[in-house]
């Protein structure tokens, strides 16, 4: 893994330790989805998110799937800052809409601002082998499928 | 020195204060008068386009909620219609809206055509456009003008009649100048003409409907856009103006993007023949400005959570 996709690994694992998202991984496999809050205004750039609200089952998002958003906060206001309400008011509407019941966490560090901006990661996790495993964004039907595959091992 | 380049000096530093003087007295300040949404509230997700009504009815498009809402002249949501999808009355990426003769204009931006709602925001129809539509604009009088988008036959302005029917086409691009180089925002004039704002040139103008240029003007120094290569596409990177705007009174505002100082706060006032009258500066970045008929103006703040309705005050 490259010094990039490990620090990103450590920080995710760092997030998820830190309790900011519960739940329990399906078969010690979990899908950590980055995403920029910027990227939820362009259709093309979020249309893969739909297909996995389509793809996946309520329960499977909900046990195996996690989200971390990140957003612009340019004074550093952090949680409860202005722009860290409207990237929740935002995310809620937006996961609404595409039937996204995933749990979901606010990056009010910007700790994952710089790997990020202006896009999207998603990130597979096994956690029995420690296997990470990192796919390309947009994901488009191949990239939905193989994380439902993953999930399902 | 000679007495010449004293004078001349003498001139220069005059005409520097006086220009700052100018400037500083056509600054035109903005009071808040509504606010529609916004952090807290969960009114507006991410609304793309606005329109008045002689009423006072704010229309919106709310691109995150794919929704169409209207509000009354305090702020209170009357109704709304619309849901996620590309049938009759749905949106996708629903992006700008007009009111023209009781109607409500939108536009979804895959969609090769206008969807049509009554002002109680019952879906009416779908008029059917030959391309992908960037824009559309009410005209004084009735009907609206749309711009459409194509590679083939760039730089079109089409026309419509209060009954939808088609009533002539502005071409202000004959071919191609080069991807994107054809997008502009516009807004008609109630003397006839229309106005331009290229969002990738640096290119202010004003056309006549029978197609002639009556001037263009730039406002960043006729600075070309950084070019970038995409996918073996080469694209325009640096936006110019992100929306242009006219007031009662016929006064242009053309709103900067990434080339103004304050990217999508700057506005420049022209007057009706291309010259600077004033300037002001939006608290927030905008994406788009709208006049109502009394002159209040509204903008997004928030990231698009937020609209915002102001007085603008003259000094």
């Amino acid at each position: 893994m490259s010094l990039a996709g490990r620090r990103l690994a450590v920080l995710v694992l760092a997030a998820a330790a830190a309790g900011s998202l519960t739940g329990r991984p399906i078969r010690n496999r979990s899908v950590y989805l980055l995403i920029d809050l910027d990227i939820l205004a362009c259709s093309p750039c979020s249309d893969w998110l739909e297909e996995i609200g389509r793809a996946l089952p309520p329960e499977v998002q909900a046990a195996a799937l996690r989200a971390v958003v990140t957003y612009r906060d340019p004074d550093g206001e952090g949680a409860g800052g202005r722009r860290s309400r409207i990237a929740r008011l935002q995310w809620q509407g937006f996961a609404r809409h595409r039937r996204l019941v995933l749990p979901v966490a606010f990056d009010d560090g910007q700790a994952f601002r710089e790997t990020v901006a202006g896009g999207a990661a998603a990130l597979l996790f096994d956690f029995e082998t420690g296997m990470v495993k990192k796919l390309s964004v947009p994901l488009g039907r191949t990239g939905v499928a193989e994380i439902m595959a993953f999930l399902s091992r | 020195m000679g007495r010449k380049t004293r004078f001349g000096g003498g001139l220069l530093a005059w005409w520097m204060a006086a220009s700052a003087l100018v400037q500083a007295q056509t600054t035109v300040r903005l009071e808040e008068v509504l606010t529609i949404g916004g952090p807290d509230s969960d009114a507006l997700l991410q609304w793309t386009g606005v329109a008045t009504d002689g009423e006072g009815a704010i229309y919106v498009l709310d691109a995150m909620d794919f929704a169409l809402k209207k509000f009354d002249s305090r702020g209170r949501l009357l109704g709304r219609t619309g849901r996620q999808g590309q049938g009759p009355g749905e949106f996708s990426t629903p992006r700008w809206l007009a009111f023209a003769g009781e109607r409500v204009y939108a536009i979804d931006q895959p969609v090769f055509g206008l969807l049509v709602f009554d002002r109680n925001l019952a879906y009416q129809k779908t008029l059917p456009l030959p391309a992908m539509v960037d824009g559309v604009e009410a005209r004084p009088g009735g009907g609206v003008a749309v711009v459409v988008s194509s590679y083939d036959s760039p730089g079109r302005i089409l026309f419509f009649d209060p009954d939808g029917r088609p009533a002539g086409e502005l071409r202000y691009m004959e071919k191609s100048e080069g991807f994107l180089l054809d997008k502009v925002t516009f807004i008609p004039a109630s003397d006839g003409g229309i106005y331009l704002g290229y969002l990738f040139q640096d290119k202010v103008e004003r056309w006549t409907l029978s197609g002639d240029r009556s001037w263009s003007r730039h406002l960043f120094g006729g600075k070309k856009s950084e070019m970038t290569t995409v996918e073996g596409f080469s694209l325009p990177r640096d936006t110019f103006v992100l929306d242009i705007a006219l007031d009662s009174r016929g006064r242009i505002y053309v709103l900067g993007g990434k080339q103004a100082k304050n990217r999508g706060r700057d506005v420049v006032i022209l007057d009706s023949s291309g010259g600077q009258v004033g300037a002001l500066t939006l608290p927030e970045p905008s994406h788009c400005l709208h006049f109502d008929d009394r002159d209040y103006l509204y903008v997004r703040a928030d990231q698009g959570v937020t609209l915002k309705k102001y007085r603008l005050v003259f000094p």
